[in-house]
């Protein structure tokens, strides 16, 4: 597994202000003495900073039983440190004009703020403090513990999360990857005070993180800010039981031998149908092939789905298909929400879609097609600067390198028709298929 | 000014953006060519990207009863094909291009944009101008977009946190057409005919009503005259905008429960507060920063943390041509809206003998600042924003506002407080779950 490797490199001590790859048009990337990696690129952008802090927490770290302990431990931490209650921290960022965005994927826990460039001062000393020093109060451990128990039941009554949501727990079976972001009402109320701190004091460590910075300050003033503020930011390497193998993950998260089908009752306007297939992770070398497949098939205006299940036969407003990158094997998921009167037509189309790419393969057009939008798109989400900050520093830590937020292009203007063909054979062969709506 | 809620053409690609402002002031060019259009030009040389977007001074307000979605349901046939572009063609060649493009509805406005490379600026430039002069309506078309519209609302429908927005609008306003949702009722979707959906479009799309913005990293000059060739040539009167007729005050409560297939209950409580052109609409956009925007808000800290008889909790007011709705909205495990609705009550009681503290003040004008540099930092974001001032208001509005935020005092923040936020008139909805969880 790659993160153990990347946690190796941190321990070459490098002078801190020498850029280790220099590179004009990217972000330039340091390591630091802890093993925490830095990154800083220059950008105009109305006077803003974003800084973003990447931590490899998420459900792919989560012990058995714990299923949504990498969320909860995020929100209690928002709820104080040891110098601030939970108010204080807001007042202080809100004082700041700075906006702190807290999302959590398969991998990752991801802290990014955006804030204006005179403030980033004590707005990363701030930050430093919310993820290095939390207090997790009793009492506001409890306190999140209600709001979170809501939020599940919430999520539960939206049949769209709810049939992806059951997707990934049948495409996943024993793998983490299938725990529910959010935790189970059991998990939520087994995780005491001391399992949150256990996760803080293992997880949110040098090695662990990667920090970037993006917009209107130097990209070297910008790390030595980092460097100073993060110092205490503790050295310890993970624990090896962690580390997920490769072969571990294979049999965790077995590819299906033949299709699926949940169903699941609840009285709402529209039924959900997902469809899901275990694929590859972002490192794999089909992933970009992968990638491409998903867009021609769901992503856009253009794509067969939209095209065959919307624009031809009316059948759904929301229709689409998506890959996500991960380091263990990500899943490539179909969704719709169709009149429930028209499952079977909406579901049927959707896999005749799927079949047909595997049996004749895309046209070169729509291919070509499917990589310009996913390079275009690459570049319009680099627009938002938050995100510009996010995706090296994602990529450092999934793995496969910042450098790999260039590559990435790079790799899906290389996708032909065959590679799609090839991979759409190899994976997209036996789905979970979930359906979430009224019964019939 | 905050952006209200909107119905968007293409769920795939919806956008997380909700709040919106002018202020900053990057070099604009702006003209009204002969026709009436206006283009306004605003370069990012920076940005990587380009975004055109088209606004139409057109939206739920201007419909009536029978024809309740009519407006969003054209927004959907725009993009089903013109004498030059079969169906999806203007979506394939702009995704084809590296791009996207996609419309959303309001109240008061309908907008198509498109963001793409800014190299690609003029190919983008074409497909808007053609897409919106000259749509074909095809008839098998309008039939099968009617049932992809009418699986849209019941995606809504299964939301309870949007749902009850447009509901509480609903139930708050008795006369004017704010009353009626945006994307309309099943109904009158099944119902219209596509005489009346083109007739719709003749008599609100025309230049004399649109604003086309293009933000990024384009030439500003060569855009420009683009433009002029491109959108120059569209020819159709249209009337003005009629008046809508004025909500008269209301006496006492105005309630709606429905029982759902849910596990927790949403509660949305409403007053009726200023339009766009009344000066007190700066004052509440910094009450409801107060009250519920950022992680800081007193009544997220009230009802959520000390009270907690809420688990979540938002404020807000959308910025709207006229009167708008300063709004709670709130989820609870309770059964009932009961507990929740007079604990925002005592909080309004409170706030009106209060006002907001001098740091809360200060804090909410920091926090909206950012949030409009925030905004305005992407094409897209200032786009959106320049082209929402020139049809719900005009560009000065964009240019002033800032200023007119840092200008407003505690005391203003208290009058508004009073004057808008009564606790025996107000409009409240809830969506209860039908056994008590």
């Amino acid at each position: 597994m790659r993160l153990a490797a990347a946690a190796l490199v941190a321990c070459a001590a490098l002078a801190a202000l020498e850029p280790a790859h220099p590179q004009p048009a990217g972000p330039a990337f340091w390591v630091l003495s802890t093993g925490l990696r830095a990154l800083a690129q220059e950008v105009p952008a109305n006077g803003l900073v974003a800084v973003s802090v990447v931590v490899g927490a998420g459900p792919r770290v989560e012990e058995p039983g714990q299923a949504g302990i990498s969320v909860l431990v995020r929100e209690v931490m928002l709820r104080g440190t040891v110098r601030r209650s939970g108010n204080q921290v807001a007042d202080a960022l809100d004082s700041l004009g700075a906006s702190l965005r807290a999302l959590t994927g398969p991998d990752h826990t991801e802290w990014t703020l955006l804030v204006p460039a005179e403030n980033l001062d004590p707005a990363l000393e701030l930050m430093a403090e919310l993820l290095i020093q939390p207090r997790f109060a009793p009492e506001e451990v409890e306190a999140q513990r209600r709001v979170s128990l809501v939020r599940l039941r919430q999520q539960q009554d939206q049949p769209q999360s709810r049939a992806v949501e059951l997707v990934a727990s049948h495409l996943y079976r024993w793998h983490p990857y299938g725990n529910p972001l959010l935790g189970t009402p059991e998990s939520l109320g087994r995780i005491g005070r001391d399992d949150l701190v256990r996760y803080h004091r293992t997880f949110y460590t040098a090695p662990n993180v990667v920090i970037s910075v993006a917009g209107e300050v130097p990209a070297p003033v910008a790390v030595a800010k980092v460097q100073r503020v993060f110092r205490s930011l503790p050295a310890t390497p993970l624990p090896a039981r962690v580390r997920l193998l490769d072969v571990h993950e294979r049999a965790l998260a077995e590819r299906p031998s033949s299709r699926r089908d949940v169903r699941e009752a609840k009285d709402t306007a529209s039924t959900w149908i997902a469809v899901g297939y275990l694929a590859v992770g972002v490192g794999h070398p089909d992933w970009p092939a992968l990638r491409v497949a998903a867009g021609l098939l769901g992503g856009g205006m253009a794509s067969r789905l939209f095209q065959s299940v919307r624009e031809r036969a009316g059948l759904a407003y929301a229709v689409g298909a998506s890959l996500p990158a991960s380091k263990g094997p990500a899943a490539l998921t179909l969704t719709a929400g169709v009149h429930p009167a028209n499952v079977d037509r909406a579901l049927a189309a959707m896999l005749r879609e799927v079949d047909h790419v595997r049996s004749r393969g895309p046209e070169e057009e729509e291919v070509a097609l499917a990589r310009s939008r996913v390079v275009g798109l690459h570049l319009l989400d680099h627009e938002d600067l938050r995100r510009r900050a996010f995706y090296p520093a994602w990529y450092e830590l999934l793995g496969v390198g910042h450098r790999f937020d260039r590559r990435v292009v790079e790799l899906a203007s290389r996708v032909t028709p065959a590679d799609v063909q090839r991979v759409a054979r190899r994976y997209l062969e036996h789905p979970v298929v979930a359906v979430v709506g009224p019964a019939r | 000014m905050i952006r209200g809620t909107v119905l968007v053409a293409c769920a795939l690609l919806l956008a997380a953006s909700a709040t919106s402002a002018g202020g900053l002031q990057p070099l604009l060019l702006e003209e009204v060519l002969p026709n009436g259009l206006r283009v306004v030009v605003a370069p990012q040389p920076a940005s990587p990207a380009v975004t055109v977007d088209v606004w139409v001074q057109v939206g739920s307000r201007d419909e009536t009863d029978e024809l309740n979605g009519a407006a969003h349901f054209v927004e959907h046939m725009l993009f089903k094909g013109t004498r030059r572009r079969p169906v999806g063609q203007a979506a394939r060649e702009v995704e084809g291009l590296g791009g996207r493009i996609n419309a959303s509805t309001g109240y008061d406005y309908t907008h198509y944009y498109a963001v793409a490379p800014a190299g690609a600026w003029e190919r983008v430039l074409e497909v808007q101008a053609d897409v919106l002069t000259d749509p074909l309506f095809d008839p098998q078309e309008v039939e099968r977009e009617r049932e992809v519209v009418l699986q849209e609302l019941s995606l809504i429908y299964d939301t309870p946190s949007r749902y009850a927005f447009f509901k509480l609008f609903g139930t708050a306003f008795t006369v004017h057409p704010y009353r009626r949702p945006v994307g309309g009722s099943p109904e009158a979707v099944r119902r219209m005919s596509r005489a009346q959906l083109v007739e719709f479009y003749r008599s609100h799309y025309g230049p004399a009503r649109a604003t086309v913005v293009v933000a990024g990293g384009m030439p500003a000059r060569p855009v420009l005259e683009r433009a002029r060739a491109l959108f120059g040539r569209w020819r159709r009167e249209v009337r003005r905008r009629e008046r809508a007729p004025r909500e008269p005050v209301w006496e006492g409560v105005r309630r709606a429960v429905e029982v759902r297939d849910v596990q927790v209950t949403t509660v949305a409580v409403g007053w009726l507060g200023p339009g766009v052109d009344d000066p007190d609409h700066y004052a509440v956009d910094v009450l409801v920063y107060a009250l519920g925007q950022g992680r800081s808000g007193r009544w997220v800290r009230e009802l959520r943390d000390r009270r907690r008889v809420v688990q979540a909790v938002s404020v807000g007011y959308p910025t709207l041509k006229d009167p708008s709705l300063v709004y709670v909205v709130a989820t609870t495990t309770d059964a009932d809206e009961t507990r929740a609705e007079s604990a925002v009550l005592e909080e309004v009681r409170r706030l009106r003998r209060e006002g907001v503290t001098e740091e809360e003040l200060e804090r909410a004008k920091v926090l909206l600042e950012s949030d409009v540099r925030r905004e305005q930092h992407t094409s897209r974001g200032l786009a959106a924003s320049l082209g929402f001032a020139a049809t719900v208001a005009d560009l000065d509005y964009h240019r002033t506002y800032l200023d007119n935020v840092r200008r407003v005092t505690r005391e203003e923040v208290l009058e508004v407080a009073r004057r808008y936020l009564d606790p025996d008139r107000y409009a409240v909805v809830a969506i209860r779950p039908r056994r008590s969880p």
